[in-house]
C-alpha cells in the first residue's frame, strides 16, 4: 500500500489505506514561529490552541505540534473520532473562538516556564532574533496578542491554499470537512545566518557543549548524523568518560537543509576537553582512514528507520510537512527517503559540510586554537549621543543614548541596539526597556542602574515602532537590578497614537 | 636528614662510579672543559651528523636520521625532530622536498615542528597538526606537538591533558611529551601542581626500570619550587619524605640502561639539579658525572640562584673521571 494524493475542500489531502486498529488524521499548515516576529512570539502556538479548544485541555498537545515553519494538529482513534476533530480544528480556524483568547493566553504563560525558550542560546547566535533564531527566546509576545491579531494570523497562514491533510484507515470518510479561508502558500522563513564560521562562543551557564552545522537534505546527510552520533557516543561518554551523555541529531530545516546537532553533556572543567575531543572527531571524519563497518551500519539502521516511512500513517506528517514546504517528490519518497547507498566518501564531504558551518557553543575555553571564529555577542559601532551615568559612580557602565541607537558599554563590552533595527523591545512599567536587536544582541535600560529619566524613557518609547513593543507590569522590587529602589512609573511614556492595523501588520510581518 | 660526604677521594669516586658508567647507553662527548653543552645535536653525534646534512641543505638524510629513531623510542624522534626544527635557514629547502615529496610524513612533521617554534604561524599549525593526528592517529609525533602547542597557546589544561590522553594510547612512555605536558599543568596555565605530581607518580609507577620518566617527580618538585619561590629557598625540596621519594625514582632510573639516551640527558640533569639543591650531594656529583659535558638547560637553568653550588658539584664530578 502506498500513500494516494487527493483533495478535499480544496485542500492536498494524503490517503494511506490501513487496516490498524486505529485511523489516524491530521492537518498541517505552512506556518510556524520562525515565521512570527520576536514581539508576537507565541502567535502560532496561541492560534494552535484555540483550534483545538473543543477538546479536554489535558489532550491537546497530543494533538498539536508547533514547529519552526510548520505546524500540526493530528489526531487517532475511530474514523468517526478523526473526522470530527479535524472538522473542529478547521471549523474553529474559520471562526476563531475569541471569547477563548484570553484564558488560552493564561494556559501558554502557564506552559512557559522559563525565560528563554527550549532551543538554547545556539539558533540566536546562528540566525539573530529573527526566523530560527526564535526558538532561543520565550513566548513573549504572548501578554500583549489580541484576538484581532490571532484573526489576521489565520487569514494569512491557516488557510487553505497554506494546508495539507491526511488520512489513514479502511478507507477514506466521505464526510470529512476541511473547509478553511482562502490564502496562498507562505514563502519559506527568512534566513539570514553567520558568515564567518566555523564560529564558537561562551556560554557559562550551559552544562553542555553544543555544536550544530547546516547539511543539505539528504539520505547521507542522515547517514552523517548517525555516524556523528555513534562516535560521539562511543568516544566521549564510553571511551574518555568525559560526558554522562553525548550524541548528535538530525533535524529537517526546510526544504533543502537539515541542521546537525551534536550535544556532550559535561561538567564545566572538562568542557575545553570535550570541545577539543569533538574537533578530533570531526577532523577523524573529514580526513582520517575511511570506516565502512561504522557507515554501513549507520546506513543500515538508517534504511530501517526509513524503509516504511511511505507505508505507515506515522510517516504522512513528514510527508505533509514536504508538501508544504515544496520538496519535489515528497509524495514518492525524495530526499531522506530516497534508498541510495552512501559511502565513507559521502560522510567524508558531508563532515566537511558540517565543519564549515558549524558554531559551537562552549560552558568554558575557546575553540580560537582550531582557527574557529569568535561568534559576534558584541557590536562594532556604538550609538553617538547623550552619555547616562551609572548611580554606583566606582562602575564603568554607561549608557549613549542617541537618536538612532543605544549602546551600553562597560569596560569588557559594547553592545548597541539600532532603533530601526529592534526585533522588540520589553517595556515594564516601572521604566525598565530591554531592547533586543534582530541581530540577537540586547541592551537593557534599567533606571535601577543607571540615571535614567522619563524623558529619556519616553525619547527611547518614541523611536522604536509600536509594533515592536511588549508591554510588562512592574517588575518585583527585588527582582530589579542595581542598588537602588525601584523607580516609580512615572517614567512611563504615553504612547504615540498609531494606525491600529498598520501595527498589528508590522507586528506580524516586519517592515 | 643529609647524606654524609665521603671521607676521601677515593670513596668519593666509589659514590660517583655506583651509577655506572654506560648508563646513558651512549658515549657522550667527553668534556675536554668544564663549559656545558646543552644542546643535543653537540652531544650525540649522529644527530649532530642530521644537523650538519641539514645545513648542507641535505633534507632527505638529515630526515633519514630522524626517522631511524621511530626505532629506538618515539621520544627519542621527538628530540630528534625538535634539533632540526632548531636549525636555521632550513625553510626553503624544506618546502623544496615537500614539492617533491608531499605525503613525506617526516617531512611535514619537521615542517609543523618548525611552524609550532613560530608565534606568527599559529593557529594554522593547530589546525594541520589536527589533520595529521586525524590521518593517522596512531602516529604520537603530531600529538606530542599538539602538547607543545597548548603550552604556547595556553589552551586550557584540561585540554592539554586530553592530548597526552590521546597520545598515551599510542605510546604510553613519552617522556618528551610527558615533560611538556607538565608545564602545560601549571597553575599558571590553569592547572595544579598537584596534578602534575600526580602526573608524575602515576607514569613512573608504569615505567620500566632505566625509564627517563622516574624522573619526573623530581622535576614535578622543582617546578612546583621554582614557582612558589621563584627558585630562591631549597627548604620546600629537603623534606625527608620527598627526598626519599626522588631517591627511590632515581634508583629505579638507574636500575637498569637508560630507555631514551637523548631523554637520559635530562633525566640526569633533573636528578643532578635536585639532589643538590636538596642536600644530596653524593647523589647529584653521580648524575653530573654521568652526563658528562652534557646538561638539559631548562633544569639547569631553573636553578639559577644557586649554580655557584651546582657547578661545584658538577666540577667535582667531572673532575672524577668523566662518564667513560
Amino acid at each position: 500500500m502506498s500513500i494516494s494524493q487527493l483533495e478535499a475542500d480544496g485542500i492536498p489531502l494524503l490517503f494511506l489505506p490501513d487496516d490498524g486498529d486505529d485511523c489516524t488524521g491530521g492537518i498541517a499548515f505552512r506556518v510556524g514561529w520562525a515565521d512570527e516576529t520576536l514581539a508576537v512570539r507565541g502567535l502560532t502556538h496561541l492560534v494552535g490552541h484555540l483550534a483545538l479548544s473543543l477538546l479536554n485541555p489535558t489532550e491537546l498537545h497530543h494533538h498539536l505540534e508547533t514547529h519552526a515553519a510548520h505546524t500540526v494538529f493530528r489526531t487517532r482513534g475511530t474514523a468517526e473520532h478523526v473526522v470530527q476533530v479535524l472538522s473542529d480544528v478547521c471549523g474553529l480556524l474559520r471562526d476563531l473562538p475569541h471569547d477563548r483568547v484570553e484564558g488560552e493566553k493564561a494556559v501558554l504563560a502557564a506552559e512557559s516556564r522559563t525565560m528563554y525558550g527550549g532551543g538554547g542560546s545556539l539558533q540566536r547566535v546562528r540566525y539573530g532574533a529573527a526566523g530560527y533564531g526564535l526558538s532561543s527566546y520565550p513566548e513573549l509576545g504572548v501578554a500583549d496578542l489580541t484576538p484581532d491579531l490571532a484573526s489576521l494570523w489565520v487569514q494569512e497562514a491557516f488557510t487553505r491554499g497554506n494546508a495539507v491533510a491526511w488520512f489513514s484507515g479502511p478507507e477514506l470518510p466521505a464526510t470529512l470537512d476541511l473547509a478553511l479561508g482562502e490564502g496562498r502558500r507562505q514563502p519559506p522563513p527568512e534566513t539570514t545566518s553567520l558568515t564567518d564560521t566555523p564560529a564558537w562562543y561562551l556560554a557559562p551557564d550551559s552544562a553542555a557543549v553544543l555544536v550544530t552545522g547546516i547539511v543539505p537534505r539528504s539520505r547521507g546527510a542522515r547517514v552523517f548524523a548517525e555516524v556523528l552520533d555513534r562516535l560521539a557516543t562511543r568516544r566521549l561518554r564510553d571511551d574518555l568518560g568525559y560526558c554522562y551523555q553525548a550524541g548528535a541529531q538530525y533535524a529537517v530545516r526546510d526544504a533543502t537543509s537539515a541542521t546537525v546537532v551534536l550535544r556532550a553533556e559535561a561538567r564545566p572543567e572538562r568542557a575545553a576537553a570535550v570541545a577539543g575531543e569533538i574537533l578530533d572527531l570531526l577532523a577523524e571524519l573529514r580526513w582520517g582512514p575511511p570506516d565502512a563497518d561504522l557507515v554501513g551500519a549507520a546506513a543500515a539502521d538508517v534504511r530501517t528507520e526509513t524503509a516504511d516511512l511511505l507505508r505507515v500513517p506515522a510517516g504522512l506528517a513528514d510527508v505533509a510537512r514536504d508538501l508544504l514546504l515544496g520538496v519535489p517528490g515528497a509524495v514518492t519518497g525524495a530526499l531522506e527517503l530516497v534508498d541510495e547507498p552512501v559511502s565513507p566518501d559521502d560522510v567524508r564531504v558531508l563532515a566537511e559540510t558540517y565543519w564549515g558551518q558549524a558554531l559551537a557553543q562552549l560552558p568554558a575555553g575557546d575553540l580560537e586554537w582550531a582557527g574557529w571564529h569568535p561568534a559576534p555577542v558584541q557590536s562594532a559601532h556604538a550609538a553617538t549621543g547623550r552619555v547616562i551615568q551609572p548611580h554606583d559612580p566606582s562602575l564603568s557602565d554607561v549608557l549613549v543614548v542617541g537618536a538612532e541607537a543605544v549602546t551600553r558599554r562597560t569596560r569588557s563590552s559594547v553592545t548597541t541596539v539600532v532603533f530601526r533595527d529592534v526585533a522588540c523591545m520589553l517595556a515594564f512599567t516601572d521604566g525598565g526597556r530591554w531592547l533586543i536587536g534582530t541581530d540577537g544582541i540586547e541592551v537593557h535600560v534599567e533606571p535601577t542602574l543607571h540615571a535614567v529619566d522619563a524623558g529619556l524613557v519616553a525619547d527611547i518609547d518614541a523611536a522604536v515602532d509600536r509594533a515592536r513593543v511588549v508591554r510588562r507590569p512592574a517588575r518585583h522590587p527585588g527582582d530589579l537590578p542595581g542598588p537602588r529602589p525601584a523607580a516609580t512609573g512615572r517614567a512611563e511614556a504615553s504612547p504615540a497614537p498609531q494606525d491600529r492595523l498598520g501595527g498589528l501588520l508590522r507586528r506580524l510581518r516586519g517592515g | 636528614m643529609p647524606e654524609p660526604e665521603p671521607s676521601s677521594a677515593a670513596a668519593r669516586r666509589r659514590t660517583v662510579c655506583a651509577i655506572g658508567h654506560d648508563h646513558l647507553a651512549f658515549e657522550p662527548v667527553e668534556p675536554s672543559t668544564t663549559s656545558a653543552l646543552y644542546d643535543p645535536a653537540d652531544i650525540f653525534p649522529d644527530l649532530k651528523r642530521a644537523r650538519a646534512r641539514a645545513q648542507e641543505g641535505d633534507v632527505t638524510g638529515a630526515l633519514q636520521t630522524v626517522a631511524m629513531q621511530r626505532r629506538r623510542s618515539e621520544t627519542d624522534h621527538a628530540i630528534a625532530l625538535g634539533v632540526l626544527a632548531r636549525v636555521p635557514g632550513l625553510d626553503d629547502a624544506l618546502e623544496t622536498h615537500l614539492r617533491r615529496a608531499p605525503r613525506d610524513l617526516e617531512a611535514r612533521l619537521l615542517r609543523l615542528h618548525r611552524a609550532v617554534l613560530d608565534p606568527d604561524a599559529y593557529p594554522a599549525v593547530d589546525q594541520a597538526l589536527v589533520q595529521m593526528c586525524a590521518e593517522d592517529p596512531h602516529d604520537a609525533t603530531p600529538w606530542y606537538l599538539r602538547i607543545l602547542t597548548a603550552d604556547e597557546r595556553r589552551v586550557p589544561a584540561q585540554e592539554a591533558f586530553r592530548r597526552y590522553e590521546r597520545l598515551s594510547r599510542v605510546e604510553l612512555h613519552h617522556f618528551a611529551a610527558q615533560r611538556a605536558l607538565l608545564h602545560c599543568l601549571r597553575p599558571a596555565a590553569g592547572g595544579s601542581w598537584h596534578d602534575g605530581i600526580t602526573l608524575a607518580t602515576r607514569v613512573a609507577a608504569d615505567a620500566a626500570d632505566g625509564s627517563p620518566e622516574h624522573s619526573l617527580l623530581a622535576a614535578a618538585h622543582l617546578g612546583r619550587w621554582h614557582d612558589l619561590t621563584d627558585g630562591r629557598s631549597t627548604d620546600d625540596l629537603c623534606g625527608p619524605e620527598l627526598v626519599a621519594q626522588v631517591e627511590a625514582a632515581a634508583d629505579r632510573f638507574l636500575a637498569a640502561p637508560c630507555t631514551s639516551a637523548y631523554a637520559g640527558v635530562v633525566a640526569h640533569t633533573e636528578l643532578a639539579v635536585y639532589f643538590g639543591l636538596a642536600g644530596r650531594p653524593g647523589r647529584a656529583v653521580a648524575h653530573f658525572r654521568a652526563l658528562g659535558a652534557a646538561l638539559a638547560r631548562g633544569p639547569w637553568e631553573a636553578a639559577v640562584r644557586h649554580h655557584e653550588r651546582l657547578t661545584t658539584l658538577r666540577d667535582e664530578a667531572l673532575a672524577s673521571g668523566g662518564p667513560a
